[in-house]
Parts: C-alpha cells; sequence; structure tokens
C-alpha cells in the first residue's frame, strides 16, 4: 500500500505507464503493485508535478462524483 | 536575460543578494527529473562542441566561401568557419548547464532525508524482475 503523502514524480509516472504498456510485464505484477500501477498513470491527470498520492485519490473521487451527478443525478453509493 | 547570472553565492559575497528575491524565485518542482535533463543536455552540448572543435581543426579557422556581387559574378572569400559560433555558443551552454546542475545537486542535498523517499518504481521492478527470472 502507497503512503498517501508519497510524492510522485513526472518521470515515475512514465516509467509505470511504461510498465504498463508492457502487457507480459503488467500481468507479474501482484495486485497490489498493479494498483500501485495504476495510482502512479492517475496521476498524470492532475496536470502537475510533484503529486502526492492522496492527490491522486481525492482528483479520482472528485471526478467520479462528477460522472455520478451528470449521469444519475445523484452522488455514487459509499 | 543576461548571458551570466550570478549565483547566490556569489551574490553573498559581493553584497548584492536581495532576499526576497532568492525567496520568490521559482525553484523547480522535481530537482531529480531536472537533474537528469540538465545531465542529457549538457552531455549533448558536449557532442556538439566536439563536432565543432573537430571540424575547425579539419578545415581551420577561416573557410573559403562564394559570394555574388551585384553583377551576378561570384567571387571567392574567406570566411570565418561557422562551426567557430556553434563551438562559442556550446561552450556557454556547457558553463550554463554545469551552474544548473551544481545547484540542483545542492538543493537535492538540502532536502531532508526525511523527504527522501523509495521510489515504489523501483521496488516493483525488482519484484517483476524477480518473478521473470524464477518463471525462467
Amino acid at each position: 500500500m502507497l503512503s498517501p503523502e508519497y510524492r510522485i514524480s513526472e518521470a515515475e509516472s512514465h516509467e509505470a505507464l511504461k510498465i504498463w504498456l508492457d502487457a507480459a510485464g503488467y500481468r507479474l505484477l501482484s495486485p497490489e503493485e498493479q494498483e500501485q500501477i495504476n495510482v502512479l498513470m492517475d496521476a498524470d491527470k492532475l496536470g502537475r508535478w510533484p503529486v502526492t498520492v492522496q492527490e491522486v485519490y481525492d482528483f479520482l473521487t472528485q471526478e467520479n462524483e462528477k460522472y455520478w451527478l451528470t449521469h444519475f443525478g445523484k452522488l455514487p453509493p459509499q | 536575460m543576461p548571458a551570466h547570472r550570478k549565483t547566490k553565492k556569489e551574490k553573498e559575497l559581493v553584497g548584492t543578494l536581495r532576499k526576497a528575491r532568492e525567496e520568490a524565485r521559482t525553484k523547480p518542482s522535481d530537482p531529480q527529473s531536472e537533474l537528469q535533463d540538465a545531465r542529457e543536455a549538457l552531455e549533448a552540448m558536449k557532442q556538439n562542441m566536439r563536432q565543432a572543435t573537430q571540424q575547425i581543426a579539419e578545415k581551420g579557422l577561416m573557410v573559403a566561401t562564394m559570394i555574388s556581387d551585384s553583377h551576378g559574378k561570384f567571387t571567392e572569400v574567406q570566411r570565418l568557419n561557422p562551426a567557430v559560433k556553434v563551438q562559442r555558443e556550446a561552450m556557454r551552454a556547457i558553463k550554463s548547464l554545469k551552474r544548473q546542475i551544481a545547484e540542483l545537486e545542492e538543493e537535492i542535498r538540502a532536502t531532508p532525508v526525511a523527504d527522501r523517499q523509495e521510489s515504489v518504481i523501483a521496488k516493483i521492478l525488482k519484484s517483476q524482475e524477480e518473478r521473470k527470472n524464477a518463471v525462467s
């Protein structure tokens, strides 16, 4: 599990994308490591560097809420 | 922009350091990746310098070139080898990049040890490598 304070750099996010693109290598990772790779890649969506893991989670939660409000008119179930 | 910007230490020595200005100066967002970029740029500039120096050694400081006058008549003239300009620019860039690298290294050293985190990517790559070896 990544610490919420862990700072993700641009270089690290790009490295994560490279690992994800290598499908065979990505399958070798444990589910937890795959989750970490996903978070590192999602950091790119914030458009600034460095970002913390917590900031990435907050951003994704906001995006999910926006999606639910637009498509279903309510917040996602907790 | 001035060709030569004094470092903080140089300004302190001559007594022209303005603290407010130093504090306002934007710090690079990620010193590690900035440092890597600066090192790559330095290597590229060194390569330019080597090629320019080699060109000057082969063809000399002055090179013969043809120019046409207002009647369209071509005459041969001696001109400064364009590689001299490339060499001069490369030297200037190398000097500036070395300074930038020194500043970034200083900044990284100044970062508290607690702030320096072990890269999660390095850990993942290591375990991936171990699993690859186990499979093969």
